[in-house]
């Protein structure tokens, strides 16, 4: 055990620095791919879930029910072993923004919706009384204040995006998670620093996002007391 | 080749297939149950130091629990699944999960526990009670009733989260779903098709979202009676 942090291990890890660089790298990429697919997602689904019309809320409903409630791993699984058996060879990056985005999506439609259903229902009699239309009304009156009370809860799911790109490591995503347990594996068996490096990376990009969201949410709630 | 999804329903549902993923069920199962037990009572002891505890353990506490939260479950799984000092391979495995559930339900607890007025502990110490007693009679039990919807989401959280055990070849549920499709083929008599992972998958899914729109839906219940109490 004593030699788990070894100074050889180290310069060994030293050596193979592009791995992870390029490990994070991919994790970025699929964490904006997915981030991008999940907010068209959140905010379609989200609109849809406060609709009166009945059709729209219960697709919405389906939608979030079955993306909150199976885990990511198996929808990893499905989406790439559906694609390989049939013949696709689709590249694991892909996969992951599909899954990731389709599961932070369903999350992030409750948040919208949360958003909205926090705006006063006396806006919207007033809204309608000055005679805009449900798209004026979204981007003049909703969205403006919406917007400050859903920031801090979409920061934390991009932290839970990044975070959970390591389930691309079940289909060989090159992903941090993967290279490092790859790394690992095929070389030295320097599990102490690779793992060290690999968790301060993640630490490094989820800490700023989550402790800016928790100090907005601070604030919001500090200004409306 | 044209194969009817109902026949080949029948060829999978071998019973040594059924019996396989059975046992894979129950050990998630199993595994969920032990992980929540342990972290709900590591949680808690966290969270009570944190509160009450002093300025140094409050700056500890919170420390794990930003780790925790920032870091990927699965990196702790191998962490965990080498260093841990376990000689079995699954409470090595799940131990991992453990910690990182203890981090959520420490601040689930916290959370809860800021919610009893200042008021109850002073009232409770000009009685004679000491700081246990205040805390085991007054305030947990009341902080206990608001997080339990929480608790409940957690469970689900939990629940998902063994899936990632199967990356260090525990055979849990989804990791014997896998591992029954993969080998389609043996059950089958022919090479795997599509067909067969939306079959095992499919499945697969359907028993996770039964169990966890139940435990939603009692979640909901909870946080509406909740706020109507």
């Amino acid at each position: 055990m004593t030699d788990v942090f070894a100074l050889w291990r180290w310069q060994y890890l030293w050596n193979d620095r592009m791995v992870f660089i390029k490990g994070l790298w991919t994790t970025i990429i699929i964490a904006a791919g997915g981030l991008m697919l999940a907010l068209l997602l959140g905010f379609t689904f989200g609109l849809m879930a406060t609709s009166r019309n009945k059709i729209a809320k219960s697709f919405a409903r389906v939608y979030l029910e079955i993306f909150r409630n199976i885990p990511l791993t198996l929808q990893v699984l499905f989406i790439y072993y559906s694609f390989i058996y049939s013949g696709v060879k689709i590249s694991p990056t892909i996969v992951g923004i599909m899954a990731l985005g389709l599961c932070i999506g369903a999350l992030i439609s409750e948040i919208v919706r949360g958003g909205i259903e926090a705006i006063p229902k006396g806006q919207y009699e007033a809204t309608a009384a000055q005679g805009l239309t449900t798209l004026q009304t979204m981007r003049i009156v909703v969205l403006p204040q919406m917007i400050k009370i859903i920031m801090p809860p979409l920061a934390t799911q991009l932290a839970v995006l990044v975070l959970n790109t390591c389930v691309l490591q079940m289909i060989a995503g090159n992903d941090l998670m993967y290279v490092t347990s790859n790394w690992v594996a095929n070389g030295t068996l320097s599990y102490g620093p690779a793992y060290l490096v690999c968790g301060l990376l993640f630490f490094a990009v989820c800490y700023p996002i989550t402790s800016m969201a928790r100090r907005q949410e601070r604030l919001h709630l500090g200004t409306r007391r | 080749m044209n194969i009817n999804i109902f026949e080949e329903i029948r060829l999978l549902a071998t019973s040594y297939n059924l019996d396989y993923i059975f046992k894979g069920l129950l050990l998630t199962f199993e595994l969920a149950f032990g992980i929540l037990l342990v972290s709900f009572f590591l949680g808690v002891c966290l969270a009570l130091l944190k509160t009450y505890g002093g300025k140094i353990p409050e700056k500890i506490i919170t420390v794990y629990v930003e780790i925790f939260r920032n870091t990927p479950i699965l990196l702790w799984i191998f962490i965990c699944f080498i260093f841990m000092p376990f000689n079995s391979k699954l409470l090595r495995a799940s131990s991992g999960l453990c910690l990182v559930s203890a981090a959520a339900i420490c601040e689930m607890v916290r959370g809860g526990l800021n919610a009893i007025p200042k008021g109850q502990l002073e009232a409770g110490r000009s009685q004679g009670l000491n700081l246990i007693q205040i805390i085991v009679i007054i305030i947990f039990p009341q902080a206990f009733r608001r997080i339990i919807p929480n608790l409940i989401n957690q469970m689900i959280s939990v629940f998902k989260d063994t899936s990632f055990l199967g990356q260090v070849s525990i055979a849990e549920f989804l990791y014997c779903t896998k591992k029954i499709m993969a080998t389609a083929n043996v059950s089958t008599g022919h090479a795997v098709m599509p067909m067969d992972v939306f079959i095992m998958f499919g499945f697969a899914a359907l028993i996770y979202l039964v169990i966890n729109s139940i435990l939603s839906a009692i979640a909901r219940t909870a946080q509406k009676k909740l706020i109507a109490h």
